[in-house]
Order: C-alpha cells, then sequence, then structure tokens
C-alpha cells in the first residue's frame, strides 16, 4: 500500500503546482485600459489571441418609400442571430422616431445602429425582422407591414433594400382597414423567420421598401478558412 | 523620453505640438531596452501575448453640397462621435462651415466644399465613428438656430466613397408651439444633440419630417487592420 503523503508534503506538492500555473499565465495587466468601459461584461483574462470569429455590422437604417400613406410612420427593429452568435455589447432594441413623408412619398428615419458578435458558426447569420408601425393624426398606432433582411456576409458597404408586406383578409377586414385604418395583423412573428411553414396558410398584400445601409467587418473568418467573397 | 502607457493621443501631448516629428523614429529609445521592444512597428505576431494592437484609421474628405428644399443660408456644423477607446492623433473633430446661399438659377443646390481630416487609432472596432450634422440658418432676427439633424458613419473600406446623407428636422407637435418657437427663435431641437442623433435612443417620442439631402465625400486610409485579421474590403489585391 503506498505511503499516504504527510501533511508537508501536500502542502508542498500544493505550492509548487500553484507556482507552475502562476508561471504559465502571462497577464500583461498593462493593456487593462478599460476604465471606462462600463459594458465590460465577463471579460475574460486572455492567456492567447483569441481566433474566434468577429463580425461587425454598423450603419443606419435610412429610411423608406412606397408606402401609400400620408400619416407618419415608424419602425421597430428587432436584431436575431442563430444560437452559437453572441453579442458583445447589450443588446439595444431600435425603434425609429416618427417621420411624416415629404411630397415623393420617402420617409426618413436615419437610425443608426452598430452590433458587433462573435460567431461560433456560420449558421444563423444575423437578420433584421422590422415592424412598420403607422401613427395617425389622432394618436393612433398601428402596425402596418412586416419584413425581414439578412445582414451581408461580405467584408465592405452595402445599401439593402428590404420589402415588406402586410397580412390579407376577406372582404369585410380589407374594406374596414380602407376607411377605418386597422389592416389585419399577425398575432406573432413566427412565419417572418422561425416558423416558416405558418407561411403556407396566409395571404399577404405587399407593401413599401425599407433601405438599410449596412457596413461590415469582419474578423479571423479568413484563418479559419470560411470564405464569403 | 518614456512615453508613459496613459499618453496614447500622438497629437496632443507637448513634444509633438511643436515640431513634426515622424511617429516611426521619436520613441525609438534605444538606450532602454524595454522601450525598443514595445514599438509597434518591430511586434511580431505572437498568439501567446497580448501585443499592442494599435490600429489607425485616417478620415478625410468633405462636405460638398446640399439641396433643402427652399430653405436657404444654411451652415454646417460636423461632430465626430466614437466610443471612448478611440484616441485622437490628429484633426479636429468638430467644425463649423460658412453660410451658403443658392446661386440665382433655378437649381436647389448649396455648395459648402468644406474639408475635414482626422486621424484616429484604436484597438477594438466596436463603436465606429459616426459624424453627426447639423443644418443652421439665420432666423429673421439674426440669431443663429438649428434646424436638420443628420448623421452617417464613416465607411469602414479604405478607399473614396461618396455618401448621400438625408437630414431631417423635428416637427412641434402643435401649431401654437411652432409659432412660438419661431418668435423666440428656438423651433424644436434636440437637447441631447450629439448623442441622441448619434446613438439613437431616446428619439422614439420625436416626430420629424424630411429635410434634404447632402453630399459627402469620404477618403479612408488604414493601417494594421488587415494585420489584427480585420477584413474591412472585399476587393482582392
Amino acid at each position: 500500500m503506498p505511503r499516504l503523503d504527510s501533511k508537508e508534503e501536500r502542502d508542498h506538492k500544493i505550492k509548487e503546482e500553484l507556482e507552475e500555473l502562476n508561471n504559465k499565465l502571462e497577464i500583461d495587466l498593462s493593456r487593462d485600459d478599460s476604465e471606462n468601459d462600463h459594458l465590460n461584461l465577463e471579460r475574460p483574462i486572455r492567456t492567447k489571441a483569441d481566433y474566434k470569429p468577429e463580425a461587425l455590422f454598423v450603419g443606419q437604417i435610412l429610411g423608406a418609400d412606397g408606402f401609400d400613406n400620408e400619416d407618419a410612420l415608424f419602425l421597430e427593429v428587432i436584431f436575431k442571430h442563430g444560437d452559437h452568435w453572441k453579442l458583445l455589447a447589450l443588446p439595444s432594441p431600435i425603434q425609429t422616431h416618427s417621420c411624416y413623408p415629404d411630397e415623393d412619398g420617402t420617409y426618413v428615419f436615419a437610425h443608426p445602429f452598430e452590433f458587433y458578435l462573435t460567431s461560433g458558426s456560420i449558421h444563423g447569420w444575423p437578420k433584421f425582422i422590422i415592424k412598420v408601425y403607422r401613427l395617425d393624426d389622432f394618436g393612433k398606432i398601428d402596425a402596418i407591414a412586416y419584413g425581414s433582411i439578412t445582414l451581408p456576409n461580405e467584408a465592405g458597404t452595402f445599401e439593402l433594400e428590404c420589402s415588406t408586406w402586410r397580412p390579407m383578409g376577406n372582404c369585410i377586414d380589407e374594406s374596414y382597414s380602407f376607411f377605418l385604418g386597422g389592416p389585419p395583423k399577425l398575432t406573432t412573428l413566427n412565419p417572418l423567420t422561425r416558423d416558416l411553414t405558418l407561411r403556407e396558410n396566409i395571404s399577404t398584400v405587399s407593401s413599401g421598401n425599407i433601405h438599410i445601409q449596412c457596413d461590415v467587418i469582419l474578423k479571423s473568418f479568413e484563418d479559419l478558412g470560411i470564405k464569403t467573397s | 523620453m518614456e512615453r508613459s502607457e496613459e499618453d496614447l493621443s500622438l497629437g496632443s501631448s507637448e513634444e509633438y505640438r511643436d515640431e513634426e516629428k515622424s511617429i516611426f523614429t521619436e520613441d525609438m529609445n534605444i538606450d532602454n531596452p524595454h522601450e525598443y521592444s514595445k514599438h509597434e512597428n518591430l511586434q511580431t505576431y505572437d498568439p501567446k501575448r497580448q501585443p499592442h494592437s494599435f490600429f489607425y484609421l485616417g478620415i478625410s474628405g468633405q462636405i460638398d453640397s446640399g439641396e433643402f428644399y427652399d430653405r436657404d443660408g444654411i451652415a454646417i456644423k460636423y461632430d465626430i462621435v466614437k466610443g471612448n477607446r478611440w484616441k485622437l492623433v490628429k484633426g479636429e473633430e468638430t467644425g463649423i462651415s460658412q453660410h451658403g446661399f443658392r446661386n440665382q438659377g433655378a437649381s436647389k443646390r448649396i455648395v459648402w466644399n468644406f474639408p475635414f481630416e482626422v486621424i484616429y487609432s484604436s484597438t477594438n472596432v466596436k463603436d465606429w465613428p459616426q459624424i453627426v450634422l447639423y443644418g443652421s440658418g439665420k432666423d429673421f432676427r439674426g440669431r443663429e438656430v438649428i434646424e436638420f439633424y443628420g448623421s452617417v458613419h464613416v465607411p469602414t473600406s479604405p478607399g473614396r466613397h461618396t455618401r448621400y446623407v438625408r437630414m431631417f428636422q423635428p416637427v412641434t407637435s402643435s401649431i401654437f408651439g411652432k409659432f412660438l418657437g419661431w418668435i423666440k427663435g428656438n423651433p424644436a431641437s434636440y437637447k441631447d444633440a450629439p448623442n441622441l442623433i448619434a446613438k439613437g435612443e431616446g428619439r422614439e417620442v420625436t416626430r420629424v419630417q424630411s429635410g434634404g439631402l447632402l453630399k459627402i465625400t469620404f477618403q479612408i486610409t488604414q493601417r494594421n487592420l488587415e494585420k489584427y485579421g480585420y477584413k474591412t474590403t472585399s476587393n482582392d489585391d
């Protein structure tokens, strides 16, 4: 039967192991320049450079056109990404201001956005899910169109156009919505991207376009052999 | 002279203000071997060590011209908004242009031709810089009043870019408020600009209408972004 270590020997072994670990960790604390970073969420101590691919989507929701409407519109934009993607900052919900159309029917939203993500998989590339609301003269708010668009996967600058639609009801619903407002709406946003089989049962009416400008920076995708352009 | 770790903005410390020294030679203090090894030009890409990974972004360009339906006599002010990790190396972050008037012909174009040039250095691409633009004019009593707002992100890929920025103007909800604003010289305006314009939060309760179109040309120069693995353009070399 092997002799059990005495207390001193155990202490000595523990000390040795701790020293080994300390020598392995090369923490360069002088590089910690995060004194003003209030978004310091669980920042791990780095022992080697991260090879995890990162993507930065920076841009603006420019505006909209093609809605035959004289009322003010505003958008709610939901940023959706796959399971293996992680947002490196607090998620900020996007709701634009309400804008009145000009003579051409263009609306200006000019709402800037910035999303910085780490990626663990190419599945689930980030998308925007857009809900268009109408604000009429009496202050009533109504959801009038839905759309979704995938953000670009190439590095560079892109102008995206997201087309929108709304569900169509029967004769009575359509005339009600024409005279009084209040078009048929979706009860959940699942038919948009999450569960596309639900779209088999609905008919839709086309609506206007939303213009988005998006700049993309990709990091370390090519190091791992992922080619996007 | 040893450069302390906190003094990262090359353009603002005293020794760089008087003489135009090159950034490649001034801090190669060979007598001190540690200073020498920290110089970023001599860093090798060693995954086990966190290097001094600064990259530089040079933004230059001009605010060319704009069209603002029927308004005339507009001056453009710009403000560059960026994260707190981005250090200004050289240049001015804000500027005010001259008041421009239209030509007497039918064209609604107002020309400023107002150049800007800024250089930033940072270690992370988060909080990419944006330019917030204000259009201001003089009211009937000669007071300067900001009427139009707009913003655009600095392009991420190097090279020349032209951006058309749509400006918007806030709308007061009542007619009486509008009249009062006209008399007092302060129509509806944003209180927390430029952050309100640049971040977009808090604007949900405001109402705006379209103000006009502004043309800006950018020229972007980058250094070291590709070295640290960032891919900013899909043009093949």
